[in-house]
């Protein structure tokens, strides 16, 4: 294999995932646009629909273009999966600097409240949080994700402040009179923000199954499709229309398939103990 | 936990925490109860619960001190006791702080005032927050039966748990079987021939099955297996109990499988580099003995860990597969109960599966102890 090819080969992961990361935001972005059918107006002649070249993807039970529900879910599955990482990075990334530089009591109290967080199976509590939530918006999914989804992300920074804050450059800031807030800002959080990214992606996979979760077990947002929502009608019907069922996890497993792709390839790209690249 | 201390208090933080959390559990209550006499009575059930709990997590400290118990064991079991606590409060919480009135949800808007009243009273929360905590959590935890359901027949949310338990973890057992015996060939395998097709095939297969949601996995199975090869009979039918296992536990155990396969890849892959390897080699020691020996030995420890964590996924998951496969279970329990509003048993089951899953993680802390004496020295 020449030099090139090789090259290529080994970021193949790298471009699919992205491309197939890009593919859900342009559909979530421009659902309105490219749904090639209206999903609120039923066409009951027209039900379960086998797919065919006017409906690429069969019809639902009410006769609903499954192509267009499945471009609006991604809307759904975007908001969640970038709504949910976007509030716990920042929540976690914030607290974790804070209890990685301080240390002593603040360090204490936050590492006790982790724990139990941590030791929370984390969809049980979203469970808990959408099933006393009269039609759950998709704000709420996202609040109910993040209850315990900012810990992981405080953990990690917490421990890569820690090894950062002894050395030489933050000592030298500090000796120059610099704040804590300041030192945290301009000099820790830079160094840290390359496995938060990492882990990000990952955790923009695993919002977007956990919601997928949450709809098919019926407590997702209310009110606009999901991708776990459709599977949960797709389910009542796949005997007759295998494509109810067989399509939207379609979606589901590509989207989660490359986000993860681009993580694994962003890891090992940043990742100083593996000698290539 | 490296704890670098700018200069050396009298006590580390870790202790100092300790002392005053020992000293707010009972004040709070008993300070909360003061400010509002209504709740003056539960504060005081509280404080004492408090000294209780107290007195559990200083009594293991003790034992420790004077050697009875490892040092690893008592900080685990200390902070079992402080996790438990924290959890089942965050359950409290969560269905109390949550928006909407669970009153409003069961009855509707349109409701009559004494039918309000009445559900309000029957759902304890006419009373302050303080006497909720006490008598409706607590004292149900505290008295085994979890409180009751919220039916026309009410009964102990405990009963319903017992009656449901047997099938969830026949169903987790049989899932974690099928992962095991995927995991463990395939990441042998894929370690043994690296970089081959056997290993690219492996981690693709790790990398497709945590993407794949266990509410597709089962519907695509059913299509494949029952319905269009006919080799395994409906999973719902009952008078064929292990082949309507199958399905279920394949659909639940390939999630784990993919992450246990990554897990034992990457781990031998870590040992088979190790000194004491090349030295066994260089010994001459037969490859299959090497690793018998020297490798699956040191290899798997990691493995039991990330088995245990993931006990969580699987209580999880089999929620969701009940659901596809319309098994009863815990899991079946906990929706229906959702469905109906029925929060007692939500609040019970919720808090079995938090605590079951706490409890199987200090298991796992203690086997890997046990196994790895390594683990016994560090913190």
């Amino acid at each position: 294999m020449t030099g090139a090819r090789a090259r290529l080969v080994r970021r193949l992961p790298y471009w699919a995932g992205g491309a197939l990361l890009l593919l859900l935001l342009v559909a979530a972005i421009g659902a309105p646009w490219l749904a090639p059918f209206p999903v609120d107006r039923y066409d009951l002649l027209d039900d379960l629909a086998a797919p065919s070249a006017q409906h690429w993807l069969g019809t639902d039970e009410n006769g609903v273009d499954l192509l267009s529900l499945i471009v609006w879910g991604a809307r759904v599955a975007a908001m969640v999966g970038l709504g949910t990482v976007g509030l716990c990075a920042s929540v976690g990334v914030t607290l974790g600097a804070i209890s990685g530089y301080y240390g002593g009591l603040i360090d204490e109290v936050l590492m006790r409240i982790i724990d139990v967080l941590m030791a929370f199976p984390g969809i049980l509590l979203a469970i808990l949080v959408i099933a006393v939530t009269r039609e759950p918006s998709v704000a709420a999914v996202i609040f109910a994700l993040s209850v315990t989804g900012w810990a992981g992300y405080a953990r990690l920074v917490r421990g890569q402040v820690l090894s950062l804050r002894e050395r030489p450059f933050v000592m030298a800031a500090r000796a120059m009179g610099a704040s804590g807030p300041w030192i945290i800002a301009r000099h820790l959080l830079p160094n840290v923000m390359t496995p938060v990214i990492v882990q990000a992606t990952f955790g923009i996979a695993g919002a977007i199954l956990a919601e997928a979760g949450l709809s098919f077990l019926g407590l997702g947002p209310d009110g606009v499709p999901s991708w776990g929502a459709l599977l949960d009608q797709g389910a009542r019907y796949f005997l007759v229309s295998e494509h109810l069922a067989i399509f939207p996890g379609l979606a589901i497993v590509l989207t989660v398939l490359g986000i993860n792709l681009l993580g694994d390839a962003l890891r090992d790209r940043w990742d100083p103990r593996r000698p290539e690249q | 936990m490296i704890t670098p201390a700018p200069r050396a208090p009298a006590l580390p933080a870790r202790a100092r925490l300790a002392f005053a959390a020992a000293v707010a559990l009972p004040a709070i209550p008993l300070l909360w109860g003061a400010l509002q006499p209504s709740a003056r009575a539960s504060g005081l059930d509280l404080a004492l619960e408090a000294l209780v709990v107290d007195a559990v997590a200083f009594g293991f400290w003790g034992l420790g001190r004077v050697g009875l118990l490892p040092a690893f064991l008592v900080r685990r079991l200390v902070s079992l006791v402080i996790v438990l606590l924290g959890a089942s409060t965050l359950v409290f919480a969560a269905l109390r702080l949550a928006p909407g009135d669970p009153v409003d949800s069961i009855l509707g808007e349109q409701a009559s005032a004494e039918a309000r009243a009445e559900l309000t009273a029957s759902l304890c929360l006419d009373a302050p927050l303080l006497t909720q905590y006490d008598d409706c959590f607590w004292d149900t935890v505290l008295d085994g039966s979890l409180g009751r359901t919220f039916d026309v027949t009410p009964q102990p949310v405990i009963d319903l748990i017992v009656e449901a338990f047997p099938a969830t973890a026949e169903l987790a057992l049989a899932g974690m079987l099928v992962s095991l015996s995927i995991a463990l060939p395939l990441g042998l395998l894929a370690a043994l021939r690296r970089a081959t097709w056997v290993d690219h095939t492996a981690t693709g297969f790790a990398m497709l099955g945590v993407a794949i949601p266990a509410f597709w996995l089962g519907p695509m199975l059913i299509l494949a297996f029952t319905v269009h090869l006919d080799w395994l009979p409906n999973p719902a039918r009952t008078d064929r109990p292990i082949a309507a296992l199958v399905l279920p536990a394949l659909t639940l155990g390939t999630a784990l499988s993919a992450k246990l396969t990554r897990m034992v890849r990457s781990s031998l892959l870590e040992v088979l580099g190790d000194e004491y390897v090349v030295t066994a080699r260089a010994k001459g020691l037969p490859e299959w003995l090497i690793l018998v020996k020297h490798v699956l030995r040191n290899a798997l420890i990691p493995v039991i860990t990330v088995l245990g964590i993931q006990f969580g996924a699987l209580l999880t998951g089999a929620i969701v597969t009940e659901k596809v496969f319309a098994r009863p279970g815990v899991g079946t329990l906990l929706l229906d109960a959702i469905q109906q509003r029925d929060y007692p048993t939500v609040q019970g089951t919720v808090l079995l599966i938090a605590t079951s899953y706490v409890a199987v993680n200090l298991l796992t802390d203690v086997l890997y102890a046990v196994i790895d004496p390594r683990v016994r020295l560090d913190r």
